[in-house]
């Protein structure tokens, strides 16, 4: 029962949001496909970012139980808050670089 | 370099990793294959395995699982021995074993029954003091309390500081819900334990 209760959620407001987009904001529908892609990249960008972030913690953690006499616990490596911190690095990257592209086109 | 097919090369996959795992039993079929069954039997000792403890001196959720499971087996006489590990949060604060140590007691659990190891870190530490511990006891069998992923590890890491391990596993997680939460966090347990698992078997290999 969750996983559908999710899924209808986000499907009902998702159908909303495109009304709003397309009747409101005169949004193209064909544009759709590109919105999906930049959003693609944001994710891709965000993993990327996690997996960063989470080769450079296990570093730290090694560095702190070798070079001082401090236990720290690899357990400490799956915070969750790295996921949120990873795709706000992720869209930023992806915007900046956006940025980049448009100036480069002008 | 086009930053946008890198992009997409890593998105698309975890897109479709997130649907799989939030929304198929996949999470529920990867805990049955990567988990301990219970192998109930008698052993000279019953031996907790720490998991946490709270600056303010309460057991974790997972601590308390494990400390009522080695009570209950002490009770149902699996052993004759209750050995509560678990270090403390931080400097000063109580420590995890001796926390036990006091809750068994009021449960009934006679003082000369317990013993307690409170200044282990990792499983490995666990199994170098444990040794330590009930080797001059002459203590081999021992019946092992720690979570059922935990298990495999654990079980790996004492049967090579010379014990023989019963495995009593306590299920501390949500295995059977399809929440997509659950699912997810159950993954994640899941992936942890897998590489803490890959750790100990390259240590141990160099």
């Amino acid at each position: 029962m969750a996983p559908y209760f999710v899924l209808i959620c986000v499907a009902v407001t998702s159908a909303a949001a495109c009304l709003v987009a397309v009747r409101v904001f005169r949004c193209a529908l064909s544009d759709l496909n590109v919105a999906l892609a930049h959003a693609c990249e944001c994710i891709g960008f965000s993993a990327l970012f996690l997996i960063a972030n989470i080769a450079f913690q296990v570093i730290a953690v090694f560095a702190m139980r070798f070079l001082t006499s401090l236990f720290v616990s690899l357990y400490m490596v799956g915070d969750t808050t790295l996921i949120a911190f990873s795709v706000l690095q992720g869209v930023i990257f992806r915007c900046w670089c956006e940025r980049r592209a448009i100036v480069g086109k002008q | 370099m086009n930053l946008d097919r890198v992009g997409r090369a890593f998105g698309l996959p975890c897109i479709g990793l997130f649907l799989v795992v939030a929304f198929t039993p996949l999470a529920n079929h990867l805990y049955r294959w990567t988990s301990a069954l219970a192998e109930p039997g008698t052993a000279e000792a019953i031996v907790v395995l720490g998991s946490g403890v709270y600056g303010d001196g309460s057991l974790g959720n997972s601590s308390l699982r494990r400390a009522i499971d080695g009570v209950v087996l002490f009770r149902e006489r699996f052993s004759p021995l209750l050995v509560f590990l678990g270090p403390d949060a931080a400097e000063g604060q109580p420590k995890e074993a001796e926390v036990r140590a006091s809750l068994a007691r009021v449960l009934g659990v006679p003082p000369e029954a317990i013993l307690t190891e409170s200044s282990s870190w990792t499983t490995r530490e666990e199994a170098t003091h444990l040794r330590k511990l009930l080797a001059p006891r002459g203590i081999r069998r021992i019946l092992l309390v720690t979570n059922s992923l935990h298990m495999w590890r654990a079980k790996y890491v004492l049967q090579r500081a010379g014990f023989e391990v019963v495995p009593a596993p306590v299920n501390e997680f949500e295995t059977k819900s399809d929440s997509p939460q659950d699912r997810l966090l159950l993954t994640g347990k899941i992936a942890q334990e897998l590489l803490a698992r890959l750790y100990y078997r390259l240590t141990d290999i160099l």
